[in-house]
């Protein structure tokens, strides 16, 4: 039996919570594999060690709670009476927009009902709550309050999460706790309540799959590595040396490969990244040659034959780069570099 | 019980709480949790106060193996509570109640965490010495024996390591190894197979020996 499917056994073992069968079949694997038998002794060790004693509750919750929810019932009572005056912004922004389209397109009828004042606070009315929260929310990033702002969409839905806005919400939250609030544990929990919640919205966001595949890699570090790239993003002086510096932590990361984006546009002044094929090659290329750390020149290598293989069409060009990449020390950077060949098909040289 | 759930629902909505009589209280307090959540999710509100009633300790004692202290602990269980009644419509018959329960609470508890992480980074950035002089304070005042100093050490460790697992993996590590329930329990309370709550749990244990490693190896020799 392979340690492979013995390892759920092993957790069950811990806890005593074999059947007589799965105990024997547990026993003939740990007799004749040194490796699972230390793996299951010292989860044993482990668990021993975590005390299980339970902090008693001395007092009663339920009136604090039964109070809580009356305040909060009341204050949401409140907050539906001035939702009109609240959200008057976006709902103002909706109304010059429909006017705006009347005039272009419809009869003047219709643009004559718009116009009257009365169908502007119909249309704040009409407005669902998270459509609310989510103008709210742009309100607030716009004065820089991207704090409010966050909180703003969280309670917008987890109050409402049957609102047809909800995943909309979920994606400006998850987006605001990443780029703007730097909030690495609560950007990854958005994320994965999206992916989980509203599988649609999350699969056609390419930049919400490649920041939640990020954030749940740096998650093992405790966003160290997240941490060290913004860092190395404010040094306006030594920018380039300080990304080199992150490569040279976490190479072959997404982090480390984040940071050689940024080295290409440090090299070449502006966004490469958006532009795409051959100016993105030229500007990590010119990246590569102005790397002072081996390490750091391995990881543009593969950055450089990743985009001969995926965007130039030139797989003699990536097999290269790759080449090069196999024979560096580092060995996270050297597998990467191996596992590229075999999608190309080769062998390294 | 006889009543299907829908039955114990119809049986519930169809009683005003105020004309409740104490025979009714009495039912309320012999259902099952689930055909409680369902009456909560029409709407009665007795049953929400019998679910408080029935969980409370276990939601206090989740909150504060988290957090780490009594006033902290007490704000997420309660808060997790005020979270179940609003998000009961979210809650669905195939998993269990109290598990549900527990994963709104070790959330709440994290959130709680990483705020009060926010703000000691904040305050350490604006009087980074004054800060520390406090923290070393309280740990000397709160702190008064060798053992306290160890138990305390330890708590923390725990309750830094339980933040690395993902939801499911503590939900799994902590009905298991707090809580008790077996494998099979948790598999029908979180909605997934037998062999799907070994494998979470392994992950778990392997996640919390990374972090505690030094902890426990270093103990075992003493």
């Amino acid at each position: 039996m392979r340690c492979r499917k013995v390892r759920g056994l092993i957790a069950a073992s811990v806890y005593g919570d074999l059947t007589q069968e799965e105990q024997v079949e547990l026993e003939g694997h740990l007799a004749s594999c040194p490796a699972c038998r230390a793996q299951a002794a010292a989860l044993e060790r482990m668990t021993a060690a975590i005390p299980i004693e339970a902090p008693r509750l001395a007092e009663d919750l339920l009136p604090a709670i039964q109070r809580r929810l009356r305040e909060a019932q009341a204050e949401s009572a409140a907050r539906q009476v001035w939702r009109p005056w609240r959200y008057a912004v976006p709902a103002g922004v909706c109304v010059a927009l429909l006017v705006f389209i009347s005039y272009v397109a419809v009869d003047r009828p219709v643009r004559q009902d718009i116009e009257t004042p009365s169908s502007e606070v119909a249309l704040a009315d009409e407005l669902s709550p998270v459509q609310c929260a989510l103008g709210e929310a742009d309100r607030l990033a716009q004065h820089h309050d991207y704090t409010t702002a966050y909180r703003t969409l969280k309670q917008a839905v987890d109050e409402y999460p049957d609102d047809a806005s909800v995943a909309e919400a979920q994606l400006r939250r998850a987006d605001i706790a990443f780029s703007l609030l730097k909030w690495y544990p609560e950007a990854y929990d958005d994320y994965e309540a999206l992916a989980d919640l509203y599988p649609a919205v999350f699969a056609s966001s390419a930049e919400s799959i490649h920041r939640r595949d990020l954030l749940a890699e740096a998650r093992e570090h405790d966003y160290a590595s997240l941490h060290a790239l913004d860092a190395a993003r404010r040094d306006g002086e030594n920018r380039f040396a300080q990304l080199e510096g992150v490569i040279g932590r976490y190479p072959g990361t997404f982090v480390a490969s984040a940071a050689a984006e940024d080295m290409a546009r440090v090299v070449a002044g502006k966004d490469t990244a958006k532009e795409g094929g051959p100016e993105r090659l030229a500007a990590m290329e010119r990246a590569r040659d102005k790397c002072t750390k081996a390490i750091a020149k391995r990881q543009l290598d593969l950055e450089v034959g990743h985009i001969y293989d995926r965007e130039m069409n030139d797989p003699a060009k990536a097999r290269e780069c790759y080449d090069q990449v196999v024979k560096s020390d580092n060995s996270v950077l050297a597998r990467l570099a191996r596992q590229s060949l075999a999608e190309l098909g080769s062998e390294p040289h | 019980m006889n009543e299907t759930p829908e039955a114990v629902v119809n049986l519930l909505v169809g009683e005003s709480v105020l004309s409740m009589t104490p025979r009714d209280e009495m039912d309320v307090a012999s259902l099952a949790d689930s055909e409680l959540a369902l009456a909560l999710k029409a709407g009665n509100e007795r049953a929400f106060e019998e679910l408080v009633r029935r969980h409370q300790g276990r939601v206090y004692a989740v909150a504060y193996r988290l957090t780490g202290n009594r006033e902290d602990a007490l704000d997420v269980a309660q808060e997790s509570f005020l979270k179940a009644y609003r998000k009961i419509h979210a809650w669905q018959p195939m998993g269990g109640f109290l598990a549900w329960l527990l994963r709104l609470t070790t959330n709440q508890a994290i959130d709680t965490l990483r705020r009060r992480k926010r703000q000691v980074h904040e305050r350490l950035a604006d009087d980074r010495r004054g800060d520390e002089d406090e923290r070393l304070v309280v740990v000397a005042t709160s702190i008064d024996s060798g053992r306290e100093v160890r138990a305390h050490e330890i708590g923390e460790r725990v309750r830094a390591a339980l933040t690395v697992l993902s939801p499911t993996q503590r939900t799994v590590f902590i009905l298991r190894h707090y809580e008790g329930f077996q494998l099979s329990e948790i598999a029908e309370e979180i909605g997934c197979t037998v062999g799907s709550v070994k494998v979470h749990l392994f992950r778990a244990l392997k996640k919390l020996q990374k972090q505690l490693g030094d902890l426990y190896e270093v103990r075992n020799k003493r």
